[in-house]
């Protein structure tokens, strides 16, 4: 049997060395168990591993042409593991200790469920790594371990990092599918590039016939045979590309936004690059033309013309103001700021009011029905403002129907954001991010998860990164893990080959080093 | 006050050579016989070969690897100065070369003391010694003999760390050397450093030259090369009787393998294989300042880590030895 036995400490890590049985080296990421003389077990995840070549021969003798000693090519697996759990606990209320020449084993999937107790959650490969290769972790009889996450760590916000082709997107569609099947929720997806999460309807299909038997292996260990039927629908803006290829037509709607509708704080979202003041003031600029100004018709142009009219010289750029309590004012813009604004609301104008046939005015309960999946698609040229004012309407609406109004109490809600930086700058101010905080620190009493996206964690506004609860990183680049809440161990994020992941997780804060499975829906390689 | 010594519980014996495995090949002298041309040059020393040639080695050439069993031998200890007496702590390691390092490794603790009260005990740790260096040299021995009977099997080639013949050591040595041999085996003795001047004393030139046989050696000879081999005849007692010669391996230093001299004559044939072998194991270790064969050095490797298993000072402790002011200030 392949054994590490424990020669002793170093730091607060346990040091074992491989038994004369074991030929290979165990990889960081691997769990060892020791059962002590009093039956408890430790488990313990290794952190350094490395050879140790026992009988170093000369130098010499490869100079001189001669054959090595078979003996002198003996070697040691030297580990070096932090221990994470010991069961069952003692009853004095003391820890065991790890004594040196107990005998520690690979880790059953049996003795991960029992330290990791989660019956409800999506279930995610452990994983290893070894010389900037990373493999899943697998016990003495070579089957796959994993660890369930628990649904409920959704709702305490999540960030999913890497560079494109690093399994990210997979990611998000794993955890979408999933949450559909198993939390039966509501599911809005934001989709920004190409079909990214438009062909969710669409079994995975895979080519490569490597990937496809390790995908094989993977779904039967887990148990999946074929994806749950779920709803899906995909919105569009009005005016943009409707039809993709390889997108199922049936699922497409078109939409708008009824200005008439539209919430003031949303606004917020066709403010590229201005300043926090023209920031606070747009949102009752709109408030106050809405409520004092307008005629019988309320749309979008008609605003804009407004908004035009009072960015002159000789109305020097000062605008009315409505605030949320209801006092007016007056506020001055720099013409900079206006014109940029007008451009901005300009870009956006035909995606609002549109009176195109089969068009929708899209509303929180489109998206609030259990088991559906809403991808709005917002990858055609020039919908991103317009998604940026439609996500943050949506949002407020999605958090006034269950926060405010008590709605929708027993659908669970996950909000998927790729290329989170698009919506929100990561220079964007409290304000800016008033509803999208709301909405994350609301997360777990009212069951709405947000998954913010995107290929470098510094492209997220501050405030975001500080109310996520498990961060993701796919392959990325620089020490950025280390920003972020990722050390420990001595695996590097840009040597991540895809699909693995590290992961800080405050529902799992042992877990470091995974591999998601791949989606059964959605995936085309 | 010292009260009941009891060194039992702290004995380590570690058994890892499995005997099953051992390969035994039927010994048929088969290699080209050496040419000897015996020169007397004094009472006690001759010269089995040209004693002014220097003879080629060819480390390429190890078939006996694959022939033989190869065990090494080496021992480690560690003196403890206590007022009570001197405490011995003697780790011996054997290894025998299988698919891998196998070893077997015992460490003994002794206790050498000159309170009368010892003076008829039966224990075996204990010593009742009034010479503790004679006493100390005689455990030495006893171990080193006793460790390498116990193990090495027969149709071996066995490299022991020491001379063969020295002091009172030489008694116990040589009868060793005899069993060893009755069993086809091959013991090895191998010396780093001496003063001994048996060869450079024969010749005027060469003892103006040189202040030993070891620097007449490093001298000498070239690399891969190694000297006549010399017979030595103790004057006292012919059975203690040794054939040695100094090889040269590696770079700078000489080192001196001897045999008993029956052993060279049962299996003079192989002497030129057994010296490439020799050789071999010197370029394995490769350490040019500390040259050692490759099994002697695996031995010490193994003999060191025994001493390491235990903290002798605590040890000591719990036993209730003082330790003297000087082994308290030196160490």
């Amino acid at each position: 049997m392949k054994m590490w036995i424990v020669s002793g400490t170093e730091g607060e890590l346990i040091k074992l060395v491989s038994s004369k049985h074991v030929d290979g080296i165990l990889p960081v990421g691997s769990y060892l168990t020791v059962v002590d003389d009093q039956n408890v077990k430790h488990v313990l995840v290794v952190e350094k591993s490395y050879q140790k070549s026992l009988f170093e021969p000369s130098p010499l003798i490869v100079d001189a042409e001669l054959p090595l000693l078979q003996q002198d090519q003996e070697c040691k697996n030297i580990v070096l593991a932090r221990e994470i759990r010991q069961f069952p606990l003692r009853a004095d209320g003391l820890f065991s200790f790890i004594k040196p020449n107990d005998v520690a084993r690979r880790t059953t999937q049996e003795e991960i469920d029992e330290i990791f107790t989660s019956k409800e959650g999506f279930p995610i490969f452990l994983a290893t790594s070894f010389l900037a290769q990373n493999s899943k972790l697998r016990d003495d009889a070579a089957r796959l371990i994993y660890v369930k996450i628990p649904f409920d760590s959704l709702y305490l916000q999540t960030m999913i990092c890497g560079q494109t082709g690093s399994g990210k997107t997979v990611a998000m569609k794993y955890l979408i599918e999933q949450f559909l099947t198993h939390e039966k929720g509501a599911a809005l997806a934001i989709n920004v590039k190409s079909t990214d999460l438009l062909t969710m309807d669409q079994p995975t299909t895979i080519n490569n016939e490597k990937l496809k038997k390790q995908t094989q292996e993977e779904w039967d260990t887990l148990g999946f045979s074929e994806a749950s039927i779920y709803e899906f629908r995909i919105y569009v803006p009005a005016g943009s590309q409707k039809y993709k290829e390889g997108v199922s037509k049936d699922r497409v709607r078109s939409i708008t936004l009824r200005t008439q509708d539209l919430e003031p704080n949303s606004l917020l979202g066709v403010l590229q690059n201005i300043t926090d003041r023209a920031a606070e003031a747009l949102p009752n600029i709109f408030r106050y033309w809405k409520e004092r100004v307008h005629g019988e018709e309320i749309t979008f142009r008609k605003f804009i013309s407004w908004f035009r009219m009072h960015a002159t010289k000789e109305n020097e750029y000062t605008f009315p103001t409505l605030s949320q309590a209801g006092e007016e004012s007056r506020i001055p813009l720099h013409p900079g700021t206006c014109t940029a604004i007008l451009r901005s609301l300009e870009s956006a104008i035909d995606f609002f009011d549109s009176q195109e046939r089969d068009c929708i005015a899209i509303r929180e309960d489109h998206i609030l029905v259990s088991g559906k999946l809403s991808v709005i698609d917002l990858s055609s040229k020039d919908t991103l403002i317009f998604g940026a004012v439609l996500l943050r309407h949506l949002l407020s609406k999605i958090y006034e129907a269950k926060a405010i109004k008590g709605q929708y109490s027993h659908v669970p809600v996950l909000i998927v954001i790729d290329e989170v930086h698009h919506f929100y700058k990561s220079s964007a101010s409290v304000q800016a991010l008033e509803e999208l905080n709301a909405i994350a620190r609301m997360g777990r009493s009212e069951k709405i998860g947000v998954i913010f996206a995107s290929q470098n964690p510094e492209d997220l506004p501050g405030g975001l990164t500080s109310i996520v609860n498990t961060r993701i990183f796919f392959r990325s680049l620089g020490n950025v893990g280390r920003k972020f809440g990722i050390k420990e161990m001595s695996v590097e994020l840009s040597s991540l080959e895809n699909g693995f992941a590290m992961i800080s997780s405050v529902a799992l804060p042992q877990i470091k080093l995974v591999k998601f499975p791949m989606s059964l829906m959605g995936v085309k390689t | 006050m010292l009260s009941k010594v009891n060194l039992n519980r702290i004995k380590v014996r570690l058994n890892n050579i499995s005997k099953k495995v051992t390969k035994y090949v039927s010994f048929v002298p088969f290699d080209v016989e050496v040419k000897m041309q015996e020169q007397y040059m004094s009472p006690t020393l001759s010269c089995l070969e040209d004693p002014n040639f220097s003879y080629p080695i060819n480390p390429k050439n190890i078939d006996f690897l694959n022939e033989w069993n190869i065990y090494g031998y080496d021992e480690s200890v560690q003196s403890y100065k206590a007022l009570e007496g001197d405490l011995l702590f003697c780790s011996s390691a054997v290894i025998k070369m299988e698919e891998k390092y196998k070893f077997n490794l015992s460490v003994l603790p002794y206790f050498l003391t000159s309170m009368k009260k010892y003076f008829h005990t039966q224990d075996e740790d204990i010593r009742f010694a009034e010479d503790i260096a004679e006493e100390r040299n005689r455990i030495l021995v006893d171990t080193k003999v006793n460790a390498i009977l116990e193990t090495v099997e027969p149709h071996s080639i066995v490299f022991i760390d020491g001379p063969l013949v020295g002091g009172m050591a030489s008694t116990y040595m040589v009868r060793m050397d005899e069993k060893l041999r009755e069993n086809d085996c091959i013991p090895l003795y191998f010396v780093k450093n001496s003063d001994s001047r048996l060869v450079i004393a024969q010749d005027l030139k060469l003892s103006n030259e040189f202040n030993s046989d070891f620097h007449w050696a490093a001298c000498s000879l070239k690399n891969g090369q190694r000297s006549a081999f010399f017979r030595y005849v103790d004057e006292y007692n012919s059975r203690n009787s040794k054939v040695f010669a100094y090889i040269k391996a590696l770079t700078g230093f000489a080192e001196r393998v001897e045999m008993h001299s029956s052993t060279f004559e049962k299996y003079r044939s192989l002497m030129p294989a057994i010296t490439d072998l020799i050789a071999y194991f010197y370029l394995v270790q490769g350490d040019l300042l500390n040259p050692q064969v490759r099994p002697v050095a695996i031995a010490e490797m193994y003999a060191r880590e025994g001493i390491k298993f235990l903290n002798i000072p605590a040890l000591l402790g719990r036993l209730g030895f003082r330790p003297t002011i000087n082994q308290v200030r030196f160490g």
